[in-house]
């Protein structure tokens, strides 16, 4: 039933008063409702599965040059398991599956057993648990210089490329120190200020000032106009992209999270991008050949587990490993490349109970959620490259970034910004 | 209060406690809060209309339409 104008502002002015009375936060609904890809989430012909389910070769090489991290969002171990299945039965893998050293990680927070993206995103680039909701910083506020900033300070060029806002909990952990996860204006502002020469994803609400209709920043700030004072070459689409050159890009596709459906760059194109452009900027580096480290997160994957959406969450980590795919193609050509994959924690409590289960929405997969939120255990992690055997075992999440360091020399890290 | 909804925000880290459908309580548990956090409650008796993920916040979005 529709009502009239008068109507729903006098209803709306009653429900805020009744709100406020009870002390509840009101939220309109349609503010914070995300555009999803304008797709049907079962045709999945943009993906090409593996020729064969043969693993990666391993490498001889013990010198590492790059580094490509790759982060799926909530993806648990069976999350990977259900795509495989989806594309090539029950015996089909993904690209991920096929890095030949995997392991095992930890990812418990330092004040909870379930963690967030921020807490994990933190252990992940920093090597240090903290609490869930805090980046890049100790449960004591102590910040702790990231893997990325380190692999900066030793001469490399680095990249952050995702599809949730620049800004959100993880790629932050890489590139920010701040109290809470929420300070999307004040990361934003810190990723261009670290000079990351890569920064590819959504959320230009961010980097615009109140002034623009569509910032979602509360001060004038223009940290677009920030990033192209100090040399940030910025694109806001596939083409631009594609042309850019120069050793600091910033694209921003969407004011908001990106849509994962065309025109705007898939993940894998972003990566690929993003690779070619931190070559460039490696090779015109003081250093020669001082290699780079990029972080490519698949950030919706846990969005779609959240919703517990069968279909979503498959797309979303196929687009992912389209990612994983591109990357793999360059460090296997480069040689000296290593690649990691792996989750943040596992969203959804996704368990695989087989066919026959006919009141659920994709009876042949046999799907069934335990949660809508995080769940607290294990998460696969994958490797291939220079290095690679190292990322096997069970390890904690702060032992990564710490592996990694030790392979690129960097030492002390984990160590305190100074 | 008649026809009235509330709406509350919380963290989606962690396990609801309720979906829509159900009936709660002023005061009862809405979700299952691990370790050191503090547990969410229902401001209001009534029942879960909806919940809804905001990827933005990375909250839950829980509509409750409150008794009379």
């Amino acid at each position: 039933m529709s009502r009239s104008a008068n109507g729903s502002s006098l209803y709306v002015l009653i429900l805020s008063v009744l709100l406020l009375f009870v002390g509840v936060r009101p939220s309109p609904a349609t503010n914070f409702t995300y555009e999803t890809a304008k797709v049907d989430p079962n045709d999945l012909s943009f993906y090409q599965p593996p020729m064969t389910a043969e693993p990666y070769p391993l490498t001889s090489a013990t010198k590492v040059r790059n580094v490509i991290f790759c982060i799926g969002d909530g993806m648990g171990i069976n999350t990977v398991a259900l795509a495989g299945t989806k594309v090539g039965g029950p015996g089909g893998k993904l690209h991920i599956e096929r890095l030949p050293i995997t392991g095992l990680m930890r990812t418990y927070s330092a004040n909870s057993r379930v963690t967030d993206s921020a807490a994990a995103g933190t252990a992940l680039a920093c090597g240090v648990k903290t609490k869930n909701g805090m980046i890049g910083m100790t449960p004591e506020e102590t910040g702790y210089i990231t893997i990325l900033e380190a692999a900066q300070a030793k001469g490399m060029a680095t990249g952050l490329v995702v599809t949730c806002t620049m800004s959100h909990a993880t790629p932050a952990s890489f590139g920010s120190h701040v109290k809470s996860r929420k300070l999307e204006p004040a990361i934003a502002e810190q990723l261009v200020a670290n000079r990351i020469n890569i920064l590819l994803g959504g959320g230009r609400k961010y980097f615009l000032p109140q002034s623009d209709p569509n910032s979602g920043r509360k001060d004038n700030v223009d940290v677009l106009a920030q990033a192209q004072e100090v040399g940030y070459t910025y694109v806001d689409a596939l083409a631009g992209l594609r042309a850019a050159r120069g050793s600091h890009v910033l694209g921003l596709f969407q004011f908001d999270a990106l849509k994962t459906a065309g025109p705007e760059p898939t993940l894998a194109q972003m990566t690929q991008q993003a690779i070619r452009l931190l070559r460039q900027a490696s090779r015109e580096s003081n250093r020669t050949k001082s290699g780079f480290f990029l972080m490519v997160e698949g950030s919706q994957i846990d969005w779609e587990c959240h919703s517990n959406k069968v279909n979503g969450a498959i797309r979303q980590t196929l687009l992912f490993d389209q990612a994983v795919e591109a990357a793999v193609d360059f460090a296997l050509k480069d040689g000296h490349t290593l690649v990691i994959v792996t989750a943040d924690h596992e969203t959804g409590g996704v368990t695989l109970i087989g066919g026959g289960d006919e009141d659920k929405p994709d009876p042949e997969l046999g799907v069934r959620w335990s949660t809508k939120g995080h769940s607290g255990g294990p998460v696969a992690i994958w490797a291939l490259g220079p290095g690679a055997a190292r990322f096997s075992g069970v390890q904690e999440n702060t032992d990564i970034p710490r592996k990694i360091a030790q392979l690129l020399g960097i030492r002390p890290f984990p160590r305190p910004l100074k | 209060m008649k026809d009235g909804r509330t709406i509350l925000r919380v963290d989606a880290t962690y396990h609801l406690l309720v979906q829509a459908g159900d009936a709660v309580r002023q005061g009862q548990h809405i979700q299952k809060v691990p370790d050191t956090s503090v547990p969410s409650v229902a401001p209001v008796s009534g029942t879960i209309e909806s919940v809804q993920f905001d990827p933005t916040n990375h909250e839950f979005v829980i509509a409750i339409a409150s008794a009379c």
